[in-house]
C-alpha cells in the first residue's frame, strides 16, 4: 500500500465519519501544529485518562 | 510470518513478537525503563522481542498497532468541544503529545524502528478481546472486555470461533464501570490508573452487604444499571470528561464529604466506600456476564480490559454465573493488547489457523546462569554456587523455613503485572509476623495490603474453597476464593482479612523449578504453600535484570537473593547496603 | 556533499546555542498557539456541535448495549488509523 500522510487520513476521516463539526477544530490544529509544535513535548503522566 | 504487536503512548506501553502465530516474546517498557506504567514508545520492548528471536527489524513483516488513534482523537476533540470553554487547561496539557507523536504513527515506526511495512491500526476492545480470545484454550468463546476506555468503548462483548472473533454491543464513553472505579479510587486518596487494586484489597475491610452499606445505595444513585449488565452513569457525579479530577463536587457530597488526601488515614467510612464500588462493579460484571451467556449459550467465557484484573470478581465469575469454563490473559490491561493486535491481524486478518494457546506466562528476558555470575564477579559480590538444583532447592526452602524473606529470579520474567515466581519475593505463609515484615520493611506498603499465596495446583481445594477444577486464570493469580476455615489460622501471611487468598497455582510443566520449590518447603513445613509477592519496591516496577534483584535486595530486607544457580546472603554484602524507603511511593 | 569538519562543528555549536535560546521562546508560542487553537478552533466546532446536537435528542431505552461492527467491509480499512 502506498504511504499515506496524515493530511490524508485526517481527511478520509472526516469524510467517513462524516464528523464536519470537527472541521474547524481539525483545521486550526493543523494550521498551529506546522507551527508550533516542533519541539519534543515530554509524555504528561496520564493520571486522568479519559483525558489524554 | 513475524508480526510486532505494539501498545503505547497511554499507559502500560508493551511490544509482542508473533513468529508464524506462536508469541516468542513479549515484554512492557517499564521492565526495562524503570518508570512503572511507563506509555512512552516501547522501544527497549521492540528491540528485546528482536534480540530474544535473533531478527532484525527488515525481518518483521507487519506491525500491528492496538488502537485507532484518530478515533481516540475525535472522542478527546468532542469532549473538548462539548464542554468548551471549561476544557481549556486540559487542552493546553494534552494536545501537543498527540501533534507531535501520538497521531504519527506510521512515521514514529519509520523514524524510531526502522520498519518500512505495512502497519495495521485495531481498535482498543478488539485488540483486548483478541489478546484474550486466540491465546486461549477455547475454540469458541463468548468474549467480554471492560476497561476505563478505549477510542470510544467501555465494554464490549461478543463470541470468539477458531479464527473468527466479533464484538457485537458496546457500551460507549462516558459511561464506564472502569472510570467509574477509579473515581472512587481517586476520591479514596489512591492514584487513578495505578492503585485500582488497593481499593480492591481495601473492599475486604468494608461492610459487603447492600442492604446495609449506605454507600452502595448512593453509588447505586449513580449508575442506571439495567438487568443485563448495560449502564449509564449520571455525569453529574464525574468531571472527568472535562477537567484533571476525576470525582465532581456533587459526587463529595452524596458521599458525605471531600476526597481523602494520600497522607490522611483510612477510616471505616473508606472501606466500606470501596467496600461499595466493589459490590457495584461485580453486580454490573456478573450482569454482564449472564447477559451474554444467554445471549451465546457458550460454556466458555473469556474476559479482557483493565477490569479483568479485578481478581475477587473475577473468583464469582463459575459460581454466579452459567459459564462452565473461564480464561483471563495473565496480562489483560492495555499492555496485553500488544499481544491481541498480533494476533488478530494472523488469524482474523490474514486467516492464519490457531496453533497457541498461552500456558507459560514467562515470555520477558531471562538471564542465563554464566550472565549472572559475570555480573556477580564484576561486581566483587560475594556469592554461593549450587551446581545441584535440588541442593539449591532444599537450601532455599531452608532459609524461607527459619523465617527469612528470599528474592526469587528465575528464568524469564513474566509477562504481565502480577509476579508469578519468576520475578518473585518468597516467604513463610505460615509465619504470623512475616506479612509485617513484608510490608514495612521490604514493600513499604499500607499494612491493609494482603499478599498472595503460591500452591501447587493438585494442593489449591484442599487449602481453598476454589471451583473444581480449578480455573487456568488462577496460574496467574487472576482468581480470589475463600482459604478453608480450617486453614486460616494456620495460614495468617495469606489470608484476607476476609478469609480469602489470592492464590497462585503453580504446575509443573509450566514453571518446575518454582513448583518443585513449593513441594520442597512443603515437605520441611508440612504445609506446600509459599507467600508470593512481586519483586520491586513500591513505585518501582518488578525487577527484570540481576542488577536490578541484587539492588533491591540490598535496598530492603529481603534476607537473600537466588538468583539462577546462585543464592547471594545480604548479610555477606553489607557494603552494598542501602535504604530504600525513601524511594517508596505509589 | 559533506561539508569540512570545521564547519560542521560550528554549525553544531550554533544549533545548541539556537536550542537553549530558542527554549523558553518556544515553550510561549506553543502557549499562546495552543490557546488561539483553542478558542478558535474548539469554539467554532462547539457551535456547529451544539446545533447538531439538538437535533438528535436522547431516548430512554430498556438497554444501553448498542450495536457495534468490529468487522469492516473493505480491507483497508485495517491500515487506517480510524
Amino acid at each position: 500500500m502506498a504511504q499515506r500522510t496524515l493530511f490524508h487520513d485526517i481527511w478520509d476521516f472526516l469524510r467517513v465519519r462524516k464528523a464536519w463539526w470537527l472541521l474547524p477544530v481539525v483545521i486550526v490544529l493543523a494550521l498551529m501544529g506546522v507551527l508550533a509544535v516542533a519541539s519534543q513535548v515530554p509524555y504528561l503522566a496520564p493520571f486522568i485518562y479519559a483525558l489524554f | 510470518m513475524k508480526i510486532l504487536g505494539i501498545s503505547c503512548h497511554y499507559h502500560d506501553a508493551a511490544a509482542t513478537l508473533l513468529m508464524d502465530g506462536i508469541v516468542v516474546a513479549a515484554a512492557e517498557e517499564e521492565r526495562f525503563t524503570r518508570r512503572k506504567h511507563d506509555p512512552s514508545f516501547p522501544q527497549n520492548a521492540v528491540e528485546f522481542c528482536l534480540q530474544q528471536s535473533g531478527l532484525g527489524i527488515e525481518d518483521i513483516d507487519a506491525i500491528a498497532f492496538y488502537e485507532k488513534p484518530l478515533l481516540k482523537f475525535e472522542r478527546l476533540l468532542t469532549q473538548h468541544v462539548q464542554y468548551f470553554p471549561k476544557s481549556y487547561a486540559v487542552f493546553r496539557r494534552a494536545i501537543p503529545a498527540w501533534l507531535t507523536e501520538k497521531l504519527r504513527i506510521r512515521r514514529l515506526f519509520r523514524k524510531k524502528l526502522k520498519f518500512k511495512g505495512d502497519v495495521y491500526f485495531l481498535e482498543h476492545h478488539l485488540s483486548h478481546a483478541a489478546g484474550v480470545f486466540y491465546p486461549s484454550p477455547f475454540e469458541e468463546a463468548a468474549v467480554l472486555t471492560v476497561d476505563g476506555v478505549g477510542e470510544w468503548t467501555t465494554a464490549a462483548m461478543g463470541m470468539g470461533r477458531r479464527t473468527h472473533l466479533d464484538l457485537t454491543h458496546e457500551i460507549r464513553f462516558p459511561h464506564s464501570i472502569g472510570l467509574l472505579y477509579s473515581a472512587v479510587t481517586a476520591y479514596l486518596g489512591f492514584s487513578v490508573n495505578n492503585s485500582e487494586y488497593k481499593v480492591m484489597g481495601l473492599s475486604a475491610y468494608g461492610n459487603k452487604n447492600p442492604a446495609t452499606n449506605p454507600y452502595y445505595a448512593a453509588l447505586r444513585r449513580m449508575i442506571d444499571l439495567k438487568p443485563d449488565g448495560s449502564f449509564r452513569l449520571d455525569m453529574g457525579f464525574f468531571d472527568y470528561e472535562f477537567a484533571e479530577r476525576m470525582p465532581s463536587k456533587k459526587f463529595c457530597e452524596l458521599l458525605g464529604g471531600p476526597s481523602r488526601e494520600p497522607v490522611e488515614p483510612v477510616t471505616a467510612r473508606h472501606q466500606d466506600i470501596a467496600a461499595a464500588v466493589q459490590l457495584v462493579t461485580e453486580e454490573a460484571v456478573l450482569s454482564m456476564l449472564r447477559h451474554l451467556h444467554r445471549q451465546t449459550n457458550c460454556p466458555n467465557v473469556v474476559l479482557s480490559g483493565g477490569v479483568a484484573l479485578n481478581s475477587v470478581c473475577n473468583g464469582k465469575i463459575l459460581s454466579e454465573t452459567d459459564f462452565q469454563n473461564v480464561w483471563i490473559q495473565p496480562n489483560s490491561g492495555d499492555g496485553g493488547s500488544s499481544m491481541g493486535a498480533a494476533l488478530y491481524l494472523y488469524h482474523a486478518i490474514l486467516g492464519q489457523p490457531r496453533n497457541y494457546a498461552l500456558r507459560s506466562p514467562y515470555l520477558g528476558p531471562g538471564f542465563s546462569s554464566a550472565q549472572v555470575e559475570s555480573f556477580l564477579k564484576s561486581q566483587h559480590i560475594t556469592y554461593h554456587h549450587f551446581s545441584s538444583q535440588s541442593e539449591l532447592l532444599d537450601q532455599t526452602a531452608q532459609l524461607i523455613h527459619s523465617g527469612k524473606v528470599v528474592g526469587w529470579f528465575q528464568g524469564r520474567m513474566e509477562w504481565g503485572p502480577r509476579a508469578l515466581g519468576a520475578r518473585s519475593i518468597l516467604a513463610n505463609p505460615c509465619d504470623p509476623g512475616i506479612r509485617d515484615v513484608l510490608n514495612l520493611k521490604v514493600k513499604h506498603r499500607e499494612s491493609f495490603r494482603p499478599f498472595a499465596p503460591a500452591v501447587c495446583v493438585e494442593d489449591a481445594a484442599t487449602y481453598f474453597e476454589c471451583d473444581n477444577p480449578v480455573p487456568l486464570p488462577a496460574d496467574f493469580m487472576l482468581m480470589v476464593y475463600p482459604v478453608r476455615p480450617e486453614w486460616r489460622e494456620k495460614l495468617p501471611a495469606v489470608t484476607h482479612v476476609d478469609g480469602s487468598g489470592r492464590l497462585q497455582t503453580v504446575r509443573r510443566d509450566a514453571h518446575p523449578l518454582y513448583y518443585d520449590l513449593i513441594r520442597s518447603f512443603g515437605r520441611i513445613s508440612g504445609v506446600p504453600m509459599l507467600v508470593n509477592t512481586s519483586f520491586n519496591i513500591r513505585g518501582e516496577p518488578m525487577v527484570c535484570a540481576p542488577d536490578q534483584a541484587y539492588r533491591c535486595m540490598m535496598g530492603t530486607r529481603i534476607d537473600c537473593l537466588v538468583m539462577e544457580d546462585f543464592i547471594i546472603h545480604r548479610h555477606e554484602n553489607l557494603r552494598d547496603a542501602w535504604d530504600s524507603e525513601s524511594l517508596a511511593k505509589d | 556533499m559533506r561539508l569540512p569538519k570545521p564547519v560542521l562543528r560550528l554549525l553544531s555549536f550554533l544549533d545548541r546555542v539556537f536550542r537553549i535560546l530558542l527554549k523558553p521562546l518556544q515553550v510561549v508560542s506553543n502557549f499562546v498557539f495552543v490557546t488561539i487553537s483553542y478558542f478558535l478552533g474548539v469554539g467554532l466546532s462547539a457551535i456547529f456541535y451544539r446545533r447538531a446536537a439538538k437535533k438528535n435528542p436522547q431516548s430512554t431505552v430498556d438497554s444501553y448495549w448498542q450495536e457495534m461492527q468490529t468487522t469492516p467491509k473493505d480491507q483497508d480499512a485495517w491500515l487506517r488509523p480510524f
